[in-house]
């Protein structure tokens, strides 16, 4: 199973995949997690793999097209992840919340997203499913709009596989996530 | 039930997750280790950081060294005393320490010694793609490349073993691939040691050029233990039609396109995990039964050269072979980060599918119709950006001002830091080099003894804290002897902030935690005497007026632009609030285009499209007040909110 979660450097993508793969290594799964941040500091594109296997692990990089899961953090980087390892039958779990940075120095036309909001799938035909919500103002709502990573991963609890259970997460992040709406509800997320 | 710190846990068969730098931690402790020393550089910093952590339980020291050298020469003194010592370094960091590593093999060791460095391929932290791998054979050091990070703790285990066994240092080798991934590691006995460290009167430790002899026999007293190494393993069909040699992470990329192709009954693989000396035995054997072979490897192809050096040896007994690799064109270097080295599952069974004549496309051909009818957005390039209020915005914001008010088509030379982001629109674009860590200052040692020859332009060196204390000392000195003519402007941050906030030399702590005597920046220049004049880069008017002034003077100059790094100083707590006066800010009529935003665009400035204004977003602002005295409007408000002398902080 390949889940990739991309957002933008400081939204807690890195914290969120340490969580799933700890969560799943208590499972008793082989994981592999793979990370791209390097330099991109604060506002770059961040992606990590999260691979799952019963058999054997895999190395740290999904192939292209071969995503099951995507964990959106950021509308944007949704999309040009999909464009990359999206196929028919890829699920997604997406904040609508997008983060746009005018590149310096230089006049650019506004971005004009596509499906801003309403929780549509940018393509209908590159993705199965796509749970859009208000991640960022749920996790406001619980208290701290940096909760928004563990918002995403209560998100992901239902719509995708069983084993990220809430026993699974270490103490703090439990708290967290029992205060978190989005941990409870997924269905009205 | 946390995991967290895993990696000094003492519990032998629990199941972990862990980075490949949290692992490469826990085989040193597994090991005994009881010095470590370290320089921080991506990917690798975690490793020293875990130790530190680990440091007081387990009877351990850890320093972050000056540089690489001093660093690989403090866990040598503990080595020759008898303890087992770790250095850790990324690549371009070995640079540093080669000239003390290239020594250490003559007059031998005695606990043994780890050098661990960390290559990155894809250039993801780094200015290049340094294939350390090539630095091992001249320094006649053994070389060892783990594939995931449980390997890289096993194989951190024996390095200290053979280490102590030949009387050698030991590298092993890690990628950004492993430091900063993870996966499943089962925790082993850590060997405790309590042992008293003793310089002993003999083994004498004396490098001369007379032990060469003992150094190659050294070396080969290896060849048995590579040559039945766990870490070089083959799998796959007696007789394959095609054998892949893989090391490091290409190992599992190897497998997996075997997987994906379903070829496992045509293909085999060794994987080699010790590439230095060559395991000739192994890769004999699979040569002996296979006609063609294939290479994965990261970066440079050394695997790929060392296997045909050792074909070359034994060319009557193995006959004609095929080997296809990165010189044959047959794995191809694709651009992936911003460098070309980095190996993925896709290159791989691309390169596999097509020696075996097979059709492979990593994206099914009805999906890719599928991707080019999507909707062709503008997608932001997410550049590297200098967080919101880092005041080295504010510094090459008064760099490059003063630069072109001065006229005389005056340039500025950088180096490694945060700070190298001058050389992106993030920085203006101020800063014209970037090459290794100090050359900035040495480049404008150079350009400012060309003055004789008339040359009229002036020069600016541009230098972090950090990287000052590491190779930024020798060339200011330099410069004092021969006279040369530059301004060299000291940002200091108060941190080693690119690599996560590691102390240096003038913060006052260690890495273990401890208070040490901070060495001001200002301490050296004076002693030196050089001309200083301190600044503070948020008051950013002043600072170009200084500069100016400076260039007008000539003359080797200082101008130290002191201002706590904005990300410290925001976890400080207590900052000043900035909004933009929605009457003052006149929008696009205003004619600035949008300055705050679009020009210097600190993230915290956003533009306010529903009313067509200029906005701040609080979240990230920190309040420095740069955007306030830059605005031509004065429409941006900054009101004092709990606010400190965040400077006061830093010295």
């Amino acid at each position: 199973l390949n889940i990739i979660i991309s957002g933008v450097g400081g939204q807690g993508n890195i914290l969120a995949s340490d969580l799933l793969s700890r969560t799943f290594c208590e499972e008793g799964w082989s994981v592999s997690v793979g990370e791209t941040y390097g330099a991109t500091q604060r506002g770059g594109s961040v992606v990590s793999h999260v691979r799952l296997s019963g058999r054997h692990a895999y190395g740290p990089l999904i192939p292209l097209g071969q995503a099951h899961i995507i964990i959106g953090f950021e509308p944007l980087e949704v999309y040009r992840i999909l464009r990359e390892y999206g196929h028919a039958s890829v699920r997604v779990v997406m904040n609508d919340r997008p983060s746009i940075r005018w590149k310096p120095c230089r006049r650019t036309a506004p971005i004009r997203l596509p499906w801003t909001g309403s929780p549509k799938p940018p393509s209908g035909r590159s993705v199965r499913r796509i749970e859009g919500g208000a991640g960022t103002e749920l996790a406001k709502a619980a208290g701290n709009a940096q909760a928004l990573n563990v918002v995403m991963v209560g998100a992901f609890r239902r719509p995708a596989v069983g084993p990220a259970c809430q026993t699974g997460l270490p103490a703090t992040h439990r708290r967290d996530l029992s205060r978190t709406p989005a941990g409870d509800q997924p269905q009205s997320f | 039930m946390t995991t967290q710190f895993a990696w000094n846990l003492d519990a032998p068969g629990k199941r972990c997750i862990l980075s490949g730098n949290e692992a490469a931690a826990r085989g040193a402790i597994e090991a005994g280790v009881r010095v470590v020393a370290s320089y921080p550089g991506s990917p690798s910093v975690q490793i020293l950081e875990c130790l530190a952590a680990a440091a007081r339980e387990r009877d351990m020291y850890a320093e972050w060294s000056i540089n690489e050298k001093v660093a690989l020469e403090v866990a040598a003194a503990a080595s020759f005393a008898g303890l087992r010592a770790l250095s850790i370094m990324k690549a371009d960091g070995l640079n540093v320490a080669m000239d003390f590593l290239t020594t250490l093999p003559l007059s031998g060791i005695l606990g043994g010694l780890v050098l661990v460095v960390s290559d990155d391929p894809g250039a993801h932290s780094s200015v290049k793609e340094e294939d350390t791998r090539y630095l091992a054979p001249p320094a006649h050091v053994p070389l060892l490349e783990p594939s995931t990070p449980e390997d890289a703790r096993d194989m951190l285990v024996w390095a200290f073993e053979i280490s102590e066994k030949a009387r050698l240092p030991v590298m092993v080798r890690l990628v950004t691939r492993i430091c900063h991934a993870r996966g499943n590691v089962q925790l082993k006995p850590i060997r405790g040691d309590s042992r008293r460290p003793h310089f002993a009167a003999d083994p004498g430790f004396v490098t001369a050029a007379r032990f060469h002899a003992r150094t190659h026999e050294r070396l080969e007293s290896l060849h048995p233990d590579f040559e039945s190494s766990v870490f070089n393993t083959y799998n796959g069909p007696q007789r394959p039609e095609l054998t892949l040699l893989a090391s490091g992470v290409s190992h599992c990329y190897a497998m997996e396109a075997v997987e994906r192709l379903g070829v496992g009954d045509r293909v085999g693989i060794l994987r080699v995990g010790t590439l230095w000396p060559v395991p000739e035995k192994p890769l004999l054997d699979v040569l002996a039964r296979s006609r063609r072979v294939l290479f994965l490897e990261e970066i440079e192809p050394f695997l790929e050269e060392q296997t045909k050096i050792v074909a070359a040896d034994h060319w009557d007994t193995l006959g004609p072979l095929t080997f296809l690799g990165k010189k044959s064109g047959d794995v191809p270097w694709v651009q992936k980060g911003r460098g070309m080295g980095e190996m993925d599952p896709d290159i791989a069974t691309r390169a596999v599918a097509d020696a075996l004549g097979l059709d492979f496309s990593p994206v099914p051909p009805e999906l890719l119709a599928r991707r080019d009818a999507l909707p062709e957005l503008s997608m932001p390039a997410r550049l590297p950006s200098f967080c919101a209020g880092c005041p080295h915005r504010a510094s090459y914001w008064a760099i490059k001002t003063a630069l072109a008010l001065d006229g005389r088509e005056g340039f500025a030379l950088g180096d490694i830091g945060c700070y190298a982001l001058g050389v992106m629109p993030t920085g203006y674009q101020t800063i014209r080099t970037v090459h290794s860590m100090g050359s900035g200052v040495g480049l404008a040692g150079g350009f400012g003894k060309l003055r004789q020859m008339g040359l009229r332009q002036p020069v600016v060196a541009v230098i972090g804290d950090s990287t000052f204390y590491h190779t930024g000392i020798p060339p200011l000195i330099n410069a004092r002897t021969t006279g040369a003519d530059y301004l060299c402007i000291v940002l200091d941050n108060g941190t080693t902030a690119m690599t996560g906030h590691q102390p240096h030399p003038g913060c006052g702590v260690t890495a273990m935690g401890d208070p040490a005597c901070a060495l001001p920046i200002a301490d050296f220049v004076k002693n030196l005497g050089i001309p200083l004049t301190m600044g503070d880069p948020y008051d950013v008017h002043r600072t170009v007026a200084a500069i100016l002034d400076l260039l007008d003077k000539g003359g080797l100059q200082v101008l130290l632009l002191q201002r706590a790094c904005s990300l410290q100083a925001g976890k400080a707590g207590g900052k000043n609030r900035a909004y933009v006066d929605p009457d003052k800010c006149r929008g696009d009529d205003c004619g600035c285009s949008r300055l705050c935003s679009r020009t210097f665009a600190c993230p915290a400035n956003i533009w306010d499209e529903a009313a067509g204004r200029a906005a701040i977003d609080e979240v990230l602002c920190v309040g420095c007040g740069v955007c306030a005295a830059l605005c031509p409007q004065g429409a941006i408000v900054v009101e004092p909110e709990g606010g400190q002398d965040v400077l006061a902080m830093i010295h």
